[in-house]
């Protein structure tokens, strides 16, 4: 076990184990936007912010990316981490003003602005990188990866990438999105996400279509289950 | 520029806008060209400060420059740096051409500050925002009247450098912290042909390069450098393992180009100029191609598949290789007769040096040059000698000589270092590696004759050697101590004190070579004096590393390529930008241990030629590529 100091308390925590998780574990609330508890934390949002002190100085950092240390000294709580976080969701509310997880979060934060420049789009992509590792971490395949700027890529925004022949239809990322810019719509025995078509397969038992044949035979093949045993849906099960 | 009016350097401020102070001599980045023709730089701002050299300068339009530069490296994965820059260019975007009052600037300096101490990689925290906080603190003026003046001032001509300590530290200039991101999101494949793009023989490199970039890691004073070579390795490995890839080429040109050496230089070369469209041929005199690849590094350390395949890609782009061509004499005019309009030398630095040792001249199978010893035995050589060898030189060709030795089944493997074992050249993987096999190492000795008896070697006397102050190279000169010879019984020496090139077939051809035996090319395009006729790779430098070879073939393809189309070749220039290391970096960086790479255990090494070095998995690639902090730099200057 390590002992650190958060918020003036000397506490224990596991040693692996991050400024965020502990923060949670005492029930200290620390907004977040693009960590998610069964993933790997990616430090997008910076929403989670904390003030730090290791050896002399103090440092702001993502308290999701930032595992715990001997003697370490934690604030969650000081004008400056407040003022940090605030600032973050300002940036992020002045890029997508009419997404609903950013305006609950900028309002919750206390940013005011009136001068938000004009924008429509809802459902807007903010980055998180939720989809790409539930996609990587949770189901096991790689159907969605981030594609960075960066030297001679020249990219006028990041976005993620959809590779078609790699998704199995499961709609994981349609789940995690915190902004339900992934879409997932079914249509009978139809699935479209991310514009690609899924036929569902139906229950053997109730006959509802619930589930793309894809994600059936992806899951037939690696927990080597007969496909005939995976054809009844939750409720029938 | 020496006298400057302002400057934030390396956090110095030097302010002489009111013409108050001398102008004073200042160390800042010399020789720094001008982008508009015959002027001088006006101003430069950068991750490092902000220099002001004429008291006109537009330096609200040079920060606009620099956020519009900064916005392509920021990677856009977190939110404050990738949004802080878009804030920070509409604000000063709205007061440059007059429709936000400088008032607007208060909101830039939170932006500023968070994304200094918050963003998520070194790039953000050290060079997306951080000129601004200067321009802040000291431009005010210059904000105010530009929002005063408005109107549409036009676009600033202006010339940028980006760089990292690694891509400095690289001869090729590999984007390095770009193709390590690309491996962290599990992109292999856009990862390698980022490499490609400076480098061609990425799997050869990944397993052979003396990685000077992961002595510049920044990383390095923190926890450990990253893996980068062997990150490079993997999605080298990764193509081979899916099946191989296909090398692009652009529409073909008429004009030929010769090139003589099919090693790194050549093949470097080769790759670049075809893939402009030129037709390629190289003569290779030796029945494989690779140059010191194929001929000097063992398949222990560089399984032939590998380089096998590199080659391959490059033969498949439609780059004609003749091997076992010699060109005995070199006859430029015959080849323009033939219809190539430019040549390249690549011959590399095959010969052995002398040791300086009596008794080396005669020349038998139990006496040889360690190079000559390396490439017979790729040639298929049998080596009849067996019992005690004592190898000569403290560099790599000396450690594959070792250990190569020993898996031939040597009783006995001796390296005789006339220094220490910390002067030595050789890398240090390779000392510890040779040191695991059980090779042994002789310090501070050198040979001063070879002893036959009835015509076969039975021995050397050697001279203990003391160090004494430094020589040119930098270290400590060795000086023989009197009256300490000792002999050693031995059954074989292999001499690999160093190489030179074999220029004989120039001879009667009028190039110009130096007093040290090597071919003298323009500084600028590597052009000999002979026109049209180019050089490069060992046979200019002398002996050096691959990624230098593989370097030079870059640069002469785009020299070529200038002079067939009758331009000048402007080389980007070598600016001293200072060391990119300076980190000014506010943020919190967790340790993070380096992954390593297997080996293969010490009992089997000896037995056999397979790869020592196993290599990473997708996994730890990915999780080593993930600490890379992104220390990308950024300079506009205009």
């Amino acid at each position: 076990m390590i002992k650190f100091k958060i918020d003036g308390r000397t506490v224990e925590g596991k040693e692996g184990s991050t400024v965020l998780e502990n923060a949670q574990a005492l029930f200290i609330d620390i907004p977040t936007l693009c960590y998610h508890p069964e993933l790997s934390p990616f430090g997008a949002c910076r929403l989670c912010t904390v003030d730090v002190k290791t050896n002399a100085a103090w440092h702001l950092t993502a308290a999701c990316e930032t595992p715990i240390e001997e003697n370490m000294e934690v604030v969650t709580n000081s004008e400056r981490v407040e003022e940090a976080r605030k600032l973050a969701a300002a940036l992020l509310y002045r890029r997508y003003p009419k997404t609903k997880a950013i305006v609950d979060i900028a309002n919750k934060l206390g940013v005011t602005d009136d001068e938000v420049p004009p924008k429509d789009d809802e459902r807007e992509c903010i980055l998180c990188g939720l989809c790409v590792r539930t996609c990587r971490e949770i189901v096991g395949v790689q159907a969605l990866t981030i594609h960075d700027r960066g030297l001679g890529r020249e990219l006028e925004q990041a976005k993620i990438d959809f590779k078609a022949d790699a998704c199995i239809g499961c709609g994981s990322c349609a789940y995690v999105c915190p902004t339900s810019f992934v879409k997932m719509e079914d249509y009978g025995n139809k699935r479209v996400i991310w514009n690609k078509a899924f036929t569902m397969a139906a229950c053997s038992v109730c006959g509802r279509y619930f589930v793309p044949e894809e994600q059936l035979e992806f899951i037939a093949k690696k927990t080597k289950t007969p496909l005939q045993d995976l054809l009844i849906c939750t409720s029938c099960r | 520029m020496e006298k400057v009016v302002f400057s934030s350097w390396d956090g110095k401020i030097f302010d002489n806008r009111q013409g108050t102070e001398d102008a004073v001599k200042t160390e800042l980045p010399l020789g720094i060209p001008s982008p508009q023709k015959g002027g001088e730089v006006a101003a430069i701002v950068s991750w490092n400060g902000i220099i002001v050299n004429k008291p006109q300068a537009d330096v609200v339009g040079l920060l606009i420059a620099y956020l519009q530069e900064a916005r392509k490296l920021s990677c856009g994965e977190c939110s404050v740096c990738s949004l802080g820059i878009d804030e920070a260019l509409l604000i000063i975007e709205g007061i440059r051409n007059g429709s936000s009052s400088s008032a607007e600037l208060k909101r830039l300096e939170g932006i500023v500050a968070l994304v200094r101490e918050n963003a998520k990689c070194s790039f953000g925290r050290v060079a997306a925002l951080s000129p601004l906080a200067d321009a802040l603190e000291y431009f005010e003026a210059d904000f105010t009247n530009c929002a005063k003046e408005g109107g549409d001032k036009g676009t600033l001509r202006y010339q940028s450098w980006v760089g990292a300590p690694c891509m400095q530290a690289c001869p090729a200039g590999i984007d390095i912290p770009g193709y390590l991101e690309l491996i962290k999101n599990g992109r292999f494949l856009d990862s390698l042909n980022l490499v490609r793009e400076r480098c061609v023989l990425p799997g050869v490199i990944g397993r052979a390069c003396t990685n000077p970039c992961e002595s510049a890691c920044v990383r390095g004073t923190l926890d450990a450098p990253l893996a980068i070579r062997l990150l490079k390795r993997y999605v080298a490995d990764a193509e081979l393992a899916n099946g191989g890839g296909i090398l692009p080429t652009n529409e073909a040109k008429e004009e030929k180009v010769a090139i003589v050496g099919a090693g790194p230089a050549g093949l470097a070369a080769a790759f670049y100029l075809r893939r402009f469209g030129y037709g390629v041929t190289i003569f290779e005199a030796l029945p494989k191609a690779g140059g010191m690849a194929a001929f000097g590094i063992p398949d222990y350390r560089l399984p032939k598949d590998i380089l096998n395949y590199e080659v391959d890609l490059i033969k498949r782009m439609g780059v004609e290789i003749k091997l076992n061509t010699k060109i005995d004499k070199l006859d430029w005019q015959g080849l323009q007769a033939s219809g190539y309009k430019a040549l390249y030398l690549a011959v590399g630095a095959h010969a052995g040096t002398k040791m300086g040792c009596e008794g080396e001249d005669t020349v038998a199978p139990d006496f040889v040059q360690g190079v000559d010893f390396l490439r017979e035995l790729v040639l298929g050589k049998a080596v009849k000698q067996r019992g005690k060898v004592a190898i000569i030189g403290g560099g790599n060709v000396a450690m594959d000589c070792a250990r190569n030795c020993l898996r031939l089944g040597f009783e006995e493997v001796i390296v005789v270092y006339r220094r220490s074992e910390t002067e030595m050249p050789a890398s240090s993987t390779e000392i510890k590696e040779a040191k695991e096999e059980g090779v042994k190492f002789e310090f501070l000795k050198a040979p001063v004759k070879i002893v036959r008896k009835d015509g076969k070697l039975v021995g050397i006397e050697c001279i203990s050697m003391e160090l004494g102050a430094p020589d040119e190279s930098g270290r400590r000169r060795p000086i023989p101590i009197k009256g300490s010879e000792t002999m050693f019984a031995i059954d074989m020496v292999i001499a690999a004190t160093g190489q030179k090139p074999e220029l004989e077939f120039a001879a009667k051809a009028g190039l110009a070579i130096s007093d040290w035996g090597l071919i003298k090319v323009d500084e600028q395009n590597q052009v000999t004096n002979i026109a049209g006729v180019f050089a490069g790779g060992d046979c200019v430098t002398g002996a050096a590393t691959l990624i230098e070879a593989l370097a030079s073939g870059r640069q002469v393809a785009l020299a070529i390529d200038a002079y067939l189309k009758g331009e000048v070749f402007s080389r980007l220039p070598d600016i001293d930008w200072g060391d990119a290391r300076q980190q000014h970096d506010k943020g919190f960086v967790v340790k993070i241990p380096r992954q390593e790479t297997a080996h293969l255990a010490i009992e089997e090494r000896s037995k056999s030629y397979e790869e020592v070095e196993r290599g990473l998995d997708a996994a730890a690639a990915r999780a080593e590529a993930s600490r890379c902090l992104r220390c990308y730099r950024l300079v506009v200057w205009a």
